[in-house]
């Protein structure tokens, strides 16, 4: 597992190591199941306090990504990589709808779209 | 308590050697000296005994004191570890000065011990008397102050005492003599006590 | 762990005193403790450990008085001091030799092996100590007798950053046991910002604040901008700040009112506890 903080970042420490989790386990560098480090260990990796790591912990649990087991430590949570899926596919579900309405209330085809999209995507690549 | 005297005493013997030699080789040296007056004899034990006890503070370290107080000790154990010194002085104090007697007398049945069971029991009193009086002094004013006016009073009586002959003449009369043997300790320990436990008491209200 | 309740004190000759002083440390955090000099952090640590005797307040650790029970509480506390108290003309292994007997849980094999991580020998005499071998040995000392708490007065203060962040290691090792606790007081902030669980902030003699670092974090923000910003109605919105002819820096506690007051245009920042300190001095 990575995980580097950034002190100049104005992003609070703690969401550093939530994000930075998260996309651990969302791109299955973390597996199901996996024991994380403990909140005291993490805390000295890192050289920051024990009460930001359980921070991070706990948000991290309320959101369904780890399961804390008092006296065992923390596991990465199962099925989320479903949830993780379904919840993206959602995002761009409205994303593509406030699209279709726009462009039918602009007035633009689909194939006019398609190129658009088709150009946009080679950009960012 | 008995840690910290060690501890104390560890601490003497590394730190203060010349105190060592005069404490051992002073009272060896004088007796061989002195013979005939009675006062003496029991100048030398008291006094030495009385300035050897303050060897036991700290120079009014506050310093030191600070760790030796942060460690698993009460106050009033710090307090009567340093009372529990001058009596083991005043012991080989005594002993030396018997032991100067012998090697610089002899032993012979004629000549006796170099100073009698009186006078002994007299120099007990006179050292648990001065100390007793000297030693809350240093707790009042724990710092370098009270290690200076404890060491000036101590001075200052035994000089007294030295002055006044009177004194010599006094431990011949019949009335002193009677006085002294259990009597002398009894009522020496009792101050020597009661001093004690007024300087725990003074003690543990002080700050450092 | 470490309960200090209302804790009042007052030095009748200087007329320095400590007010109304309360905060709490649980087990297995690192409570830093921070003031400017002569704001009331070594008397606080010497009230604690009984040195100097309080007016007035409550003082209790591992749930005790720390008065009536002080024999026993202090076997389990093991302390640091700023100035090596230690008689200098002793060697390492004789001024142990004169402590450890005091301690009931005092482990030999436990110091032996700090003495060789310090790089320290046993025979050296601690007069030719440098400033922060000297503070590793105290260090050392405090380590051995399986202390669960660990009160340091200003142990960093005159070593090099090299030092610190050596001792600093050793801190974050002893904190991975979650029963034990440090108590850390120091006037250099850094030293702090990492590893500190909780902060408690003195000035004059009085507690400004107690609080995690999550709670400082959230609370206190740094707040930078051009010096078209600033004018005299805003500047009373900061807890205090700083102008120069290019720009201004400011602290704020309320930072949703300071933007709004301020506009998109103001940079954000997280403050250090320097910061912290600095712009809320005097209050």
């Amino acid at each position: 597992m990575r995980v580097i903080i950034s002190n100049s970042s104005s992003e609070p420490i703690y969401v550093q190591v939530m994000n930075q989790i998260r996309a651990a386990i969302i791109k299955g560098d973390l597996d199901e199941g996996e024991l994380l480090p403990s909140i005291r260990g993490l805390a000295k990796d890192l050289q920051i306090s024990v009460i930001t790591t359980k921070r991070a912990y706990d948000e991290l649990e309320k959101e369904g990504f780890i399961e804390t087991v008092h006296g065992k430590g923390s596991y990465v949570a199962i099925q989320n990589r479903e949830l993780m899926k379904e919840k993206k596919l959602k995002i761009i579900e409205e994303k593509l709808m406030d699209l279709v309405d726009e462009s039918r209330l602009l007035g633009f085809s689909y194939e006019e779209i398609k190129e658009m999209l088709k150009i946009l995507y080679m950009e960012v690549e | 308590m008995v840690k910290l005297l060690k501890t104390d005493i560890k601490l003497i013997l590394k730190t203060n050697k010349v105190f060592m030699i005069l404490f051992i080789l002073g009272p060896l040296l004088l007796v061989s000296f002195m013979e005939e007056k009675n006062w003496s004899k029991i100048g030398i034990i008291y006094f030495v005994t009385s300035m050897a006890s303050l060897v036991n503070f700290e120079e009014g370290d506050r310093d030191t004191k600070k760790i030796t107080l942060s460690l698993p000790i009460t106050r009033r154990e710090y307090v009567y570890s340093k009372y529990l010194m001058p009596p083991i002085l005043l012991i080989i104090n005594i002993s030396i000065v018997l032991i100067g007697g012998i090697i610089f007398r002899g032993l012979s049945i004629n000549k006796g011990l170099i100073i009698s069971l009186n006078e002994i029991m007299v120099a007990i009193l006179l050292s648990l008397i001065t100390i007793s009086l000297c030693m809350p002094l240093y707790f009042v004013l724990p710092s370098k102050v009270g290690l200076f006016f404890s060491l000036g009073s101590l001075l200052v009586i035994n000089v007294i005492l030295g002055m006044i002959d009177g004194i010599g003449t006094l431990l011949e009369t019949s009335l002193i003599t009677r006085f002294a043997g259990v009597g002398a300790i009894a009522l020496g320990l009792f101050i020597f006590f009661i001093s004690a436990i007024i300087s725990a008491k003074i003690f543990e209200v002080n700050d450092i | 762990m470490l309960e200090i309740k209302n804790l009042s004190k007052r030095f009748i000759y200087s007329g320095f005193e400590i007010k109304d002083i309360s905060f709490s440390l649980k087990p297995g955090y690192i409570m830093g403790f921070i003031g400017p000099n002569g704001s009331g952090k070594s008397t606080t640590i010497k009230l604690i450990m009984n040195l100097l005797k309080k007016n007035s307040g409550e003082i209790k650790i591992f749930g005790k008085d720390h008065i009536e029970y002080e024999k026993e509480i202090k076997d389990r506390i093991g302390f640091v001091y700023d100035e090596s108290h230690f008689y200098e003309s002793f060697s390492i292994d004789e001024m142990k030799s004169l402590i450890a007997p005091f301690y009931s849980k005092w482990d030999d094999e436990v110091f032996y092996r700090y003495l060789e991580d310090f790089d320290l020998k046993a025979n050296q005499v601690i007069k030719t100590l440098s400033k922060g071998m000297k503070m590793k040995f105290a260090l050392a000392i405090a380590l051995s007798h399986d202390a669960d708490l660990i009160i340091m007065d200003e142990p960093t203060s005159g070593l090099d950053p090299i030092f610190r962040r050596e001792i600093l290691d050793v801190l974050y090792n002893i904190m991975q046991n979650e029963n034990k606790s440090i108590f850390f007081s120091t006037h250099i902030t850094s030293d702090l910002d990492q590893i500190a669980d909780y902060i408690t902030y003195i000035d004059k003699g009085k507690l400004v604040f107690s609080k995690s670092v999550e709670e400082i974090m959230d609370t206190y923000k740094l707040v930078k901008g051009g010096p078209d910003l600033l004018n005299d109605y805003k500047k009373k919105e900061l807890l205090g700040f700083r102008e120069s002819r290019v720009g201004f820096e400011g602290l704020t506690d309320n930072i949703e009112n300071v933007k709004s007051v301020f506009g998109r245009e103001l940079i954000i920042e997280k403050p250090s506890l320097e910061d912290i300190m600095y712009y809320t001095r005097g209050r």
